[in-house]
């Protein structure tokens, strides 16, 4: 590397300073990159078993809506789905982990109460509402798992952007910066030894 | 020998009734009718019984179970529906052309009968049939909510009942819910929805308004089937099971999910010859829970019917057998429709019935395969005998 720095003593203190910084730094976000690691492996297993139970619930919601379009016929099905029009209500919020802000979603009121689902409760299909009530907790789940992937994500991107910096911490800036620093001192005592010379010859004259 | 008295009994009346009407033509005057004009049991039921031989028999049903999809629409196809198969293979595949074909075949034959009735057959039949109204109607109001395109309310109608599909269709045309209002205004639905905007001023939610299309329905039902005759007798026990079935399959619906008892009670639709008097339905909803429920219903003749189902429900949370059970406890008795009192509008019902349970039993095994459900699946799905 071509070394771009003026050899004096205030840049060579200017750049100890930025050494020191660099380390502090670089041991800080190394224990930010180890943290947001162990939080990733937390999160990693809650979504992991969440995926376990949105496969699972799909299958069962499937199955349910597949035996109401069987017992009631897909026409009783399709008008019954027409019923509902408004849109699951969400309470989306954010919560900070390590610097790393990440949405909560609460689902719990996609869940209605049977006879609030806007559809007659004189004669019910026990058929269509057992598929309704299964596809309302498959629904509460998928927006869980969204924001618990979401947030899987962001602590992937900011493990990565954490890691890239670590990395150029470690393996370029301090190296550069202990370079430049290597680099004026022996350029600083080069010009000791110059001036110590040129005085002894000076005085040799005399 | 009971039957062959039945059938004799019914030939001696309609002599009686040629008898009376030559009469009344040679004394210069017009035979006296009833109000809704004489019914003609005796054509009906000729028609009807013409008809039965074309029902699938049992044991091909049981073999459809086993059959592809594509083996059942051939089967289906070579059938009474082939005219259904036929003009909608185009439009529909698969198991959606069953179903659809289904429907239009039985909204055709629905409409046949009453079409041959005359009388008071006519009126009972029409307002049987009229649950497909009720539905449409239902699909029609769920449609404007939700702004659904014309294709899939078209889908989702059933070609059943007393008003044509077209009916429908312009119902929904309509600008909006006062428009469709004025229009049912026309119609028995008019007053009672009327009735409900009034009370609510809203169409924002379509449950009050479809409850009280279902109460109209269940109401004409239980006012409609009165009289003396023991064929009345028959049907209006019938029709009062199947009230009280309905009943039962709301209570438990709602107990299951923990619903105050006066939301439900507001829910029953109690017919005069109800196995339970007003006050016992009311002490029922008030019951605790699905559990309170059983033990109230263990003294009664139902029980032993839907035990096996209300025990389900409480270790499962599934009120699926239970729904079940309470279909089938609701036509004990109907298997003596066919043959007794061939005269009256018994036999035209039990074919009614039965078409009914064939079109349910086909639906079930095409869309179970399609599904790919399990063959025992679709086997416990399919109607019990």
């Amino acid at each position: 590397m071509a070394i771009d720095v003026k050899p004096t003593r205030s840049q060579l203190i200017e750049l100890r300073k930025k050494i020191k910084l660099s380390q502090t730094g670089y041991k800080i976000l190394k224990m930010k990159r180890d943290g947001l690691i162990i939080e990733f492996f937390k999160i990693l297993n809650e979504a992991k078993s969440i995926r376990q139970e949105l496969v699972a619930k799909y299958v069962t919601a499937s199955e349910r809506v597949g035996i109401a379009e069987a017992v009631k016929g897909r026409t009783a099905v399709r008008s019954a789905a027409l019923s509902r029009k408004a849109d699951p209500d969400l309470k989306v919020g954010s919560q900070n982990i390590m610097g790393v802000v990440v949405p909560t979603i609460d689902a719990k009121s996609i869940k209605s109460r049977i006879d609030k689902r806007g559809f007659s409760m004189i004669n019910p299909s026990i058929r269509i509402d057992e598929a309704c009530d299964t596809f309302e907790e498959l629904v509460e789940t998928i927006i869980r798992a969204a924001g618990i992937e979401t947030t899987m994500k962001k602590l992937l991107d900011e493990i990565e952007k954490t890691k890239r910096r670590v990395n150029a911490l470690e393996f370029k800036v301090i190296p550069d910066l202990q370079e430049a620093e290597a680099f004026i001192r022996l350029r600083l005592e080069e010009m000791e030894r110059e001036n110590t010379f040129r005085l002894k010859r000076i005085k040799g004259k005399e | 020998m009971g039957k062959f008295r039945d059938s004799a009994m019914g030939v001696l009346k309609i002599f009686d009734a040629w008898k009376k009407r030559s009469d009344a033509k040679r004394a210069g005057k017009r035979p006296k009718k009833r109000s809704a004009g004489a019914s003609n049991f005796p054509y009906v039921v000729a028609r009807v019984k013409a008809m039965k031989p074309s029902l699938f028999p049992r044991d091909t049903l049981a073999k459809m179970i086993t059959m592809d999809l594509p083996q059942i629409a051939r089967l289906v196809g070579e059938s009474a529906y082939r005219l259904e198969i036929d003009s909608l293979a185009l439009k529909y595949r698969g198991a959606d052309l069953i179903e659809h074909a289904l429907n239009l075949n039985l909204g055709r034959t629905l409409s046949k009968i009453v079409g041959w009735s005359k009388g008071e057959l006519r009126e009972l039949l029409e307002i049987y049939v009229s649950k497909y109204d009720g539905q449409n109607l239902k699909t029609v109001l769920r449609a404007k909510l939700y702004a659904a395109p014309a294709e899939e309310l078209e889908w989702a109608l059933i070609g059943a009942g007393h008003y044509e599909i077209e009916f429908w269709m312009r119902l929904y045309e309509k600008a909006g819910y006062d428009e469709i209002l004025g229009e049912l205004d026309k119609t028995e639905f008019g007053a009672p929805l009327r009735e409900v905007y009034e009370e609510t001023g809203t169409w924002d939610n379509l449950a009050p308004y479809e409850e009280a299309i279902e109460r109209l329905y269940f109401e004409r039902l239980a006012a409609g089937f009165t009289g003396e005759t023991k064929a009345k007798e028959m049907a209006r026990s019938f029709i009062g099971k199947m009230i009280d079935a309905m009943n039962l399959k709301t209570l438990f619906t709602l107990k299951n999910e923990n619903v105050p008892a006066e939301d439900i009670l507001k829910r029953l639709v109690i017919a005069e010859n109800s196995i339970f008097k007003t006050e016992e339905w009311k002490k029922l909803s008030e019951v605790e829970n699905l559990a309170a429920c059983g033990e109230f219903l263990r003294r009664h003749s139902v029980y032993k019917y839907i035990a096996e189902g209300l025990e389900e429900a409480l270790e499962k949370k599934s009120l699926g057998t239970l729904g079940r059970l309470l279909k089938r406890w609701a036509r004990t008795g109907t298997g003596k429709f066919s043959y007794s009192h061939p005269l009256s509008i018994v036999p035209v019902l039990d074919f009614i019935l039965q078409k009914q349970r064939e079109i349910d039993n086909i639906r079930i095994i095409a869309r179970g395969r399609e599904l790919k459900l399990p063959e025992k699946t679709i086997a416990f799905l399919v109607w019990p005998e």
